[in-house]
Order: C-alpha cells, then sequence, then structure tokens
C-alpha cells in the first residue's frame, strides 16, 4: 500500500514537472465538448439549398417553387436554364438537389396528361442528399394530392372524404428515444465518450512510455518495490481519477445542462463512465507492455483509437462489417460503453440488464496481466528493445 | 554570409545542392525512424485497405423488426408480406401485442415494431377511411431508422396507389381516368453519383484524403519532435550548425515528404476506390493535379505547427482527436453550409476541408477541376501562406533556439 501511494505520488509530481501534457489534454477535451455540443446546435439540418431548373414558367409551376421554399428543411438557392447548369452547380457543391418541371406543366395537367417532374439528388453527402431528397419526394407526392383535391371538391365531396382518398395510410412514426430525430444527440453521445477515450489511451500510453523513453523506469519500478502491478496502478490512478471527473463533468453538460434524453440511471451511466476510462487505460497497459519501444507504442495505441471509434459501431452497424471484424469489437471498450449508452440513454433499461457489459469493461484490467513478465523487462533494463 | 563571394548562378548551385541533401537526408531520417515509419508507410497503406473492409457493405439489408397485427386480417397480412419483401427490412418476428415487441426490440433482436391497428381493413375496405400504422424506429443507429423509415415509407405508397385506384373505380371512374385522379403528377427520382445511397461510397472518399492528411500531420510533427529532442537539427543543416538555412530547410524536407505522399496518393485516392469498387467516375489526372497543392499545403501547414512541438510523441498524444473533428469540419457529414458561421470559418484554416471537398467533387462526383476550381484555388492560397508561416516559424524558433543554446554555452 505505501509503495502505491509512492508510485502515486511519484507520477503527480511528474504531471506537475510536465503540466503541459495533461493540461492541453484536458482542454483538448473541452475542446471536444464544446465543437460537437456547438457544432450540429439545428439538431437536424434545416434549410439545406436546393435549385430548380424551370421549363414551364406558368403560374403553377412559380407556386410549386414558393411551396418548396416553404419547407422547412430546404429552401430554394437558385433558378437554373437547362439541367447541365444545375448538374454543375452541384457538382460545385452550391446545391444537394434540384427539381425539374418540365415544359408545359400547366397544360398537360389540365388535359390530364400526367405530366412527370424529376428530382435529381446528391448522394455522394448522404445527410444533406438524403433530406433533400426526402423533402422534394414529399413536395412531389403533395402537388398530386393538391390537384386531387381540387378535383374532388368540385366533385361535391366532403373534406374528411377527400383525406381519406388521398391519404388512405398514415403513418405514425416514432422515434424511440429521440423523437426530434436530433443528430447531435445520436453523434455526440458516442463520439465524445470516445474522444474522451482516445485522450485517456494516448496519455496513459505516453505517461509510461515516457519513462522507458527517459530510462527512469528502473527509479519507477523500484519505488513500487519491484513489483509491476504496483508500479501501474500507481501510476494509472491519477489518470484514471482526471478523466473520470471529466467524464462525468462531459456526462453532465450532456444530460443535465443540454438535456439530451436520458430514459434510465444516470448514476449508472457515470459508473460505465468510471469502467470505460479504465479499460481504455488497461489497453494502454497492455499495448506498453507488449510493445516496449516508446515510438512504436504510441503509434499503435493512435492506430487502435481511430479505428476503434469505426468499430463501435454507432454509425456503422456491426452486423454490416466484415465478420473478423465483427469478432474485433468486443475488443473495442467503446463498443461496450456505447451499448451501455443505449441501454440508458435511449431504451431505459434496468441498470441490471447493462451489467454484463460493464463486467466486460472492468474486466479488460485483467488483459495486460499476463504480459507483467515483459513489462518488467522493459522497466528494469532501459536498453531492452520489444521485437 | 560568406560565400557572396562567387557568381549568382553558382551559388544557386550551391543553395540547390543543399536543398538535394536536405531532402535526402529527411528521406533517411523518416526510413529509419520506426515510430514515423509505421505512420508513413504502415498507417499510410494499411489505413487505406482497412477501412473499405471495414466498411464491407454499401447498407444493411434485411434489418430485423417485428410486427404487432392487431387486425389480422389478409389485407394486413399482405400488408406485412409486402414490408418484408422491401430490401431494407425483413419481418422477423410477429408479435401478439406491444409489450412482447418492445421484449424483443430491448434484447436487441430487432430494430424497429411496426403496429397494425385492429381497424385496419375495416378503415380501407368498409368504411374509406383513414388507417393508421405506427413505425417504431431504433434510434441508435441513424441507419437503421434510415431503413425502416424508407421500407415503411415505400410500402405506404405502394398501398395508397393501389387502395386510391379501387376507390376511384367503384366511384365510377374508368380504369385510365382513375390512374390519372391517383396521380395527376407522376415524378420520377434520380440519386445522382451514390445511387445505393451507399454509406461506405458516401463515407469512404472523405476518409482516405483524412488518412493521407493525418499521418502527414503527426509524421512530420513526430520528425520534428525528435530532431528537437536530440539537437538543434531541426534548424540546421547537418554539419553547419551556425549558418542561417530556413528556406533550404523548408523547401528540402516539404519535397521529401511530397514525394512520398505522391506514391501514397497514386495509391489511396487512384488505386484504392478501384480495388473496392468505390465511386471513381472522376478523371484521375485532374485527381492528381488536385493532389499537388493539397499535399503542398498540408505539408507546410504541419511544417508550421511543427515548430512548437517539443517531443516526438507531443502531437500524437495531443492532437488525435483533430482526426474527427477535421472529418466534421469538411461537411461530408453534417452539410457545411449549416454549419454555424464560426466553424465554417474555423475550417477554411486546414487544407484537408477543401482537399476532402475537391476528391470527392472530382473523383465521386465527376466535376472537373474547373468546376471545382474554388477549392483548388483555396488549396493554392494555403500552400503559399503556410510555406510562408512555415519559414517564418522556423526562422524565429531557430533564433529563439540560438539565443537559448548561446546562453547555454
Amino acid at each position: 500500500m505505501s509503495s502505491l501511494k509512492a508510485v502515486f505520488f511519484r507520477e503527480l509530481r511528474q504531471m506537475f514537472a510536465r503540466p503541459g501534457y495533461p493540461f492541453v489534454a484536458v482542454l483538448g477535451m473541452a475542446f471536444c465538448c464544446l465543437f460537437f455540443l456547438t457544432v450540429m446546435d439545428e439538431g437536424l439540418p434545416q434549410r439545406l439549398p436546393v435549385g430548380i431548373v424551370d421549363h414551364d414558367g406558368s403560374s403553377i409551376a412559380r407556386m410549386l417553387k414558393r411551396e418548396v421554399d416553404a419547407g422547412q428543411s430546404v429552401r430554394v438557392v437558385a433558378e437554373y436554364a437547362s439541367y447541365t447548369d444545375a448538374r454543375q452547380a452541384m457538382q460545385r457543391g452550391e446545391i444537394y438537389a434540384f427539381l425539374v418541371i418540365p415544359e408545359n406543366l400547366y397544360g398537360d395537367l389540365l388535359s390530364y396528361k400526367r405530366p412527370t417532374l424529376t428530382l435529381y439528388a446528391n448522394s455522394a453527402y448522404t445527410l444533406g442528399g438524403t433530406l433533400t431528397y426526402r423533402q422534394l419526394t414529399t413536395m412531389a407526392n403533395l402537388v398530386s394530392a393538391a390537384v386531387q383535391r381540387e378535383v374532388l371538391r368540385s366533385r361535391g365531396y366532403r373534406d374528411d372524404q377527400i383525406m381519406a382518398l388521398i391519404q388512405p395510410i398514415v403513418l405514425d412514426t416514432h422515434a424511440i428515444g429521440n423523437p426530434w430525430v436530433n443528430y447531435s444527440v445520436y453523434l455526440s453521445s458516442t463520439l465524445l465518450p470516445g474522444l474522451l477515450g482516445m485522450i485517456v489511451l494516448m496519455l496513459s500510453a505516453f505517461s509510461m512510455t515516457h519513462e522507458l523513453k527517459m530510462r527512469t523506469s528502473p527509479d519507477w519500478l523500484q519505488a513500487a518495490g519491484d513489483h509491476v502491478p504496483t508500479a501501474v496502478l500507481g501510476k494509472m490512478l491519477p489518470y484514471t481519477i482526471l478523466f473520470t471527473i471529466l467524464g462525468w463533468a462531459m456526462n453532465v453538460l450532456m444530460y443535465k445542462v443540454m438535456h439530451f434524453p436520458l430514459a434510465g440511471s444516470f448514476l449508472f451511466l457515470c459508473l460505465a463512465t468510471a469502467a470505460y476510462v479504465v479499460a481504455m487505460q488497461a489497453v494502454a497497459v497492455f499495448v506498453v507492455s507488449w510493445l516496449p519501444t516508446p515510438g512504436l507504442a504510441v503509434s499503435l495505441c493512435a492506430l487502435y483509437s481511430t479505428l476503434s471509434l469505426t468499430l463501435s459501431g454507432f454509425s456503422y452497424p456491426v452486423e454490416a462489417m466484415l465478420s473478423p471484424f465483427q469478432a474485433l469489437t468486443w475488443l473495442v471498450p467503446l463498443r461496450h460503453y456505447y451499448l451501455i449508452t443505449v441501454d440508458q440513454t435511449l431504451l431505459g433499461l434496468p441498470v441490471a440488464k447493462s451489467c454484463l457489459r460493464l463486467a466486460i469493461l472492468l474486466a479488460a484490467v485483467l488483459l495486460p496481466l499476463p504480459l507483467s513478465g515483459r513489462l518488467k523487462k522493459a522497466m528494469s533494463d532501459p536498453e531492452f528493445i520489444g521485437d | 554570409m560568406k560565400d557572396t563571394k562567387y557568381p549568382f548562378s553558382r551559388r544557386l548551385l550551391y543553395r540547390l545542392e543543399d536543398i538535394w541533401y536536405v531532402y535526402v537526408r529527411e528521406l533517411q531520417r523518416i526510413i529509419h525512424d520506426k515510430g514515423v515509419a509505421v505512420i508513413f508507410f504502415v498507417a499510410g497503406i494499411a489505413y487505406p485497405l482497412l477501412y473499405p473492409l471495414v466498411y464491407n457493405r454499401e447498407s444493411i439489408d434485411k434489418l430485423p423488426i417485428a410486427v404487432v397485427d392487431d387486425s389480422d386480417t389478409p389485407r394486413s397480412r399482405e400488408y406485412i408480406r409486402s414490408l418484408s419483401a422491401t430490401r431494407e427490412v425483413d419481418v422477423r418476428y410477429k408479435c401478439m401485442n406491444l409489450q412482447e415487441a418492445a421484449a424483443l426490440y430491448h434484447a436487441r433482436k430487432c430494430h424497429g415494431v411496426v403496429c397494425l391497428p385492429a381497424d385496419f381493413d375495416y378503415q380501407i375496405e368498409t368504411v374509406g377511411g383513414q388507417a393508421v400504422v405506427s413505425v417504431y424506429c431504433d434510434m441508435s443507429s441513424f441507419l437503421y431508422y434510415k431503413n425502416l423509415l424508407q421500407a415503411s415509407n415505400f410500402v405506404m405508397l405502394d398501398y395508397h396507389r393501389g387502395i386510391q385506384l379501387q376507390r376511384y373505380e367503384l366511384s365510377g371512374n374508368d380504369r385510365p381516368m382513375a390512374e390519372i385522379l391517383a396521380q395527376p403528377v407522376q415524378y420520377e427520382t434520380v440519386m445522382l453519383y451514390n445511387p445505393g445511397g451507399g454509406y461506405p461510397s458516401f463515407l469512404l472518399p472523405a476518409i482516405l484524403v483524412l488518412i493521407l492528411y493525418q499521418t502527414m500531420f503527426f509524421g512530420i510533427c513526430m520528425l520534428a519532435g525528435v530532431a528537437r529532442e536530440t539537437n538543434g537539427e531541426l534548424y540546421y543543416i547537418d554539419g553547419r550548425r551556425y549558418e542561417r538555412s530556413t528556406f533550404r530547410l523548408v523547401f528540402g524536407r516539404g519535397f521529401a515528404y511530397f514525394t512520398i505522399y505522391l506514391g501514397l496518393s497514386v495509391y489511396a485516392l487512384g488505386l484504392v476506390p478501384r480495388l473496392f469498387g468505390l465511386p471513381h467516375i472522376g478523371d484521375f489526372r485532374d485527381i492528381m493535379r488536385l493532389v499537388v497543392p493539397f499535399l503542398l499545403a498540408t505539408a507546410f501547414f504541419s511544417m508550421t505547427v511543427s515548430v512548437f512541438i517539443r517531443e516526438r510523441e507531443t502531437a500524437m498524444v495531443l492532437l488525435l482527436f483533430s482526426s474527427v473533428v477535421l472529418l466534421f469540419l469538411s461537411g461530408c457529414s453534417w452539410p457545411a453550409g449549416n454549419l454555424p458561421s464560426f466553424w465554417r470559418h474555423f475550417a477554411m484554416l486546414f487544407p484537408s476541408t477543401y482537399g476532402v471537398n475537391a476528391y470527392i467533387h472530382i473523383n465521386t462526383m465527376g466535376a472537373t477541376l474547373s468546376e471545382t476550381s474554388r477549392e483548388y484555388a483555396a488549396l493554392w492560397v494555403q500552400a503559399g501562406v503556410y510555406l510562408l508561416t512555415a519559414c517564418l516559424g522556423y526562422y524565429f524558433s531557430g533564433r529563439i533556439y540560438e539565443r537559448q543554446s548561446r546562453l547555454f554555452r
């Protein structure tokens, strides 16, 4: 116990001797929170730019234009003389979609010739493309509906009969846990923990490799009474405390200040955040034990933590990945943390259901244990280069 | 300086020789440093392969969903079959009630629930009213949400047509008239550039550019950190400790990074999309023309930042999170025009913003270089500005270093 304390305070002294690193790391996390919690302030993109190619020019075509512009998710930024002009504007990234109104739209409509509107959407930018596409198709359906309504009214139908004819089936959509379909809620609630984990991992790995690089590792081992787990534990503990507090601050910011949906237990979520921080540190210890070469270990941690954002499967579902990668996701703490977040924030499950995932996170601590002999060799002999 | 006694052409030759020396020396440093080599070559070569492998399928097909059919009539069963026949979803569970479906949903056995009301058939068939179908979407991933929404919309619209035709015919219209009434205005939709709306086809081009950008950035910062740690090598040509040589160093090193990344760009931006069947309708020569200012801007930008790097790991430990931030700033995920104006201007600082968009414009959307001239010009401007800042940074921090080392002596 006393040696653990010795290592703990030794690390604290080192942190204050190199105050740049922890300070900038905290600053970096604060920047990430500021960035992701302000960058998507609209929730879902509003007023996306679209264009119109009007070959008709009749009053009904102009009405159509105004209707498109009145929609919440799009705005008409320009009218183009031809398809080519509109296509080029799309390639320049000025619009996400455009609507081509055919020649003689009005005449064809009056003479029951069923004119055809054509919509083009840019799916190279998924969110912008999908949202504008959806809005324009809705508009096109509404045009038909409006014409139907006029015809039916002239034939003496009542309005409720008309609605039933126009829309015999109504979809009542429930976006569970995120009724506003808020993109920020969806992304930030996993991305921010992901970035927190990234910073923890890098800083933890660095604090260990720095000892190897500076040849101070024998001193570190000695302070721990020649016991590797004590040495590692004492060294990691200051970072565990720092980043757990930071993680909790992040949770408070998201779920209490910004009022992200939280159907379940906030306390359990905070517990999971702490376990997640510990798991990321365990990965750092594992990598450093395995490859006790300063430059290599840090580079490898960087590659791992970047990839783990993807493998967590929050943006691209795990079931769509190749099967070897599906198996790999078990080794990604963010994956488990993400599933706990979903349980607790969106679904509001009882905490018992999330305990298994929490246990997996905590079990990560066992990961570097088999390599402790290797780490000891590297620590006591600074000339040791992992092969 | 001491070589002013030589004629100009001779001096120029010496300068070029120096640049060549710095260039070769920098390439040697890159190859011999394990950490840097991992970043430049292992990450630079493996990551462009790894991401397309992870983002393996364009879309998730047959998302498992549960259905609660309170109506249980031939019509409702047919509706469920139509839903199950879409590419997007698969009705895997038929539940007696919503509680049962919720249990499956909570156990993550299904990613959505569709509930048909008891009066489904009655409303449509008997009274000619409206039937309300409830759709419960899993919001844990937006791809789940998108799939279920698309499938339900598609089936709903399809049913609208059928029911409308039937009702118009019943009220005394002939078939052609009924068709006209059901849809007086037709529409066609064309999804350009990524017809399947696939996730990898949209995200991977941006990721490929960012891999080049970030590996180069971290590699350069690492090299600068190593140079700082060992000696003042960052500011001098070897063996000429007391000579100012800012331009030669910046050019020599800049071109060393440029050379390596020219090769990696051909691989990551040219070969990889073809290898994995990602969109690649652009002219390859245009892509290479774009790559030149992009790499120069990135190299000089990184060299500017690297002036502040004290140790080899500094940048990677402290700035790794920037990869995600830069991806967002590029506007490939959240539309660029909808970024708050502060962040939109902040994004203009980084070559990646223009690099990503210009590459998507050319590679994915088949634009010519002139059609993406805004981004192309911006990259050249950045290359110029960052060349200047890199030189200034080298010059001033070199002076500070000199003063300090003189102090030590």
